[in-house]
């Protein structure tokens, strides 16, 4: 008995361990719209390319709610640097969506978009 | 994002990862690893220690790496086990470095042994003359056996043909002021007939003794008390 209750918590640790360390895909699961990144980069990017900035904003202000609240639940799955890049290209996206600069925009959004994807892998 | 609070997650990951495989590679001990099983330890530890603080990377691959190398060393121990020629391999031969009171130098050039090494490691031995020494082997895990010239062995109690006395084991009854019940019984004695061995020294109560072990063969009870005059 002593032995299944020894292995058995081997097993657990090590399950809970390999969870933790590939569990993005699960932890990054929308619980809802409201932190939902991927449906946000997509409605952002319909609003640039129709030069509808109040929407962008407003789009913008989503994606960053998003973000910020998917961040902790995959912190212990994916690497910093990936989400320092995303937190910087956010900054800058929302600069260039006050300023109403569309190309601007556009790079930075298509560069979140590549570090959400990396985050991933 | 908390750093210190993703270094700790994956610190607690590190340790239990390594805790439960180097519970799976055995009990050797340090003194009993060979240079190679030394490097290994190293390395592994190194990788433990990156997946716990680089956080540059994701967890995962250190957590790869750790696993390929700890199955590298399962794989090489079970080898070592099976075939006699892969445990020379690995682990490499003992080396005879004095053979009949000769030095063989060939034999330390080959493993790039010097004679201050082979003085040092029989002063260690307690030998401080080399002309005493009948055999000396340069083992895997880099101590030295040494085998005296029987002049200068010690005398057994055989040798002056002396009956020994029984030895035995003692066991802890008292440790740290807490009375080890359980031992007690497996020493046949029970908690009267200690109570009554602590007042004859002057002990009232357990709690005054730091450690007191038994002796069944000899039927020695040694006392250690908290308060040393």
């Amino acid at each position: 008995m002593k032995k299944v209750i020894y292995y058995s918590l081997v097993l657990l640790l090590m399950a809970v361990s390999l969870f933790i360390m590939n569990g993005f895909h699960y932890l990054a699961r929308p619980h809802g719209a409201a932190d939902n990144v991927p449906v946000h980069i997509t409605a952002l990017k319909t609003s640039l390319e129709q030069n509808s900035w109040d929407e962008a904003e407003q789009h913008y202000q989503a994606l960053s709610t998003a973000w910020h609240k998917i961040k902790p639940r995959i912190q212990f799955s994916v690497e910093k640097d990936e989400m320092n890049s995303i937190d910087l290209s956010l900054a800058r996206l929302g600069i260039s969506i006050r300023a109403q600069d569309q190309i601007r925009a556009a790079i930075e959004l298509s560069e979140i978009e590549v570090h959400w994807k990396d985050l991933s892998h | 994002m908390n750093e210190a609070l993703v270094v700790l997650g994956r610190s607690l990951i590190a340790f239990s990862t390594l805790l439960v495989f180097t519970r799976m590679l055995g009990k050797q001990q340090l003194s009993q690893l060979t240079y190679f099983d030394y490097i290994l330890g190293i390395t592994i530890g190194s990788i433990a220690s990156s997946l716990s603080v680089d956080l540059s990377s994701r967890a995962w691959p250190h957590w790869v790496a750790l696993f390929t190398w700890f199955a590298i060393v399962a794989l090489l121990q079970w080898s070592s086990i099976r075939w006699k020629t892969a445990d020379r391999f690995f682990s490499g031969q003992p080396v005879i470095v004095i053979m009949k009171g000769k030095i063989m130098e060939q034999n330390m050039k080959t493993i790039h042994y010097t004679i201050s090494d082979l003085l040092e490691h029989l002063r260690n031995k307690d030998v401080f003359d080399i002309s005493k020494v009948e055999f000396a082997v340069l083992e895997t895990n880099g101590n030295l056996s040494v085998l005296l010239k029987p002049e200068y062995q010690p005398a057994t109690l055989k040798d002056l043909q002396i009956k020994p006395s029984p030895g035995g084991i003692s066991t802890e009854v008292i440790y740290s002021g807490v009375v080890v019940e359980a031992n007690l019984h497996k020493a046949g004695v029970n908690l009267q007939w200690l109570q009554k061995q602590l007042q004859e020294q002057g002990i009232s109560h357990p709690e005054e003794v730091f450690l007191a072990t038994y002796n069944r063969d000899s039927g020695v009870l040694s006392i250690d008390k908290y308060q040393d005059k």
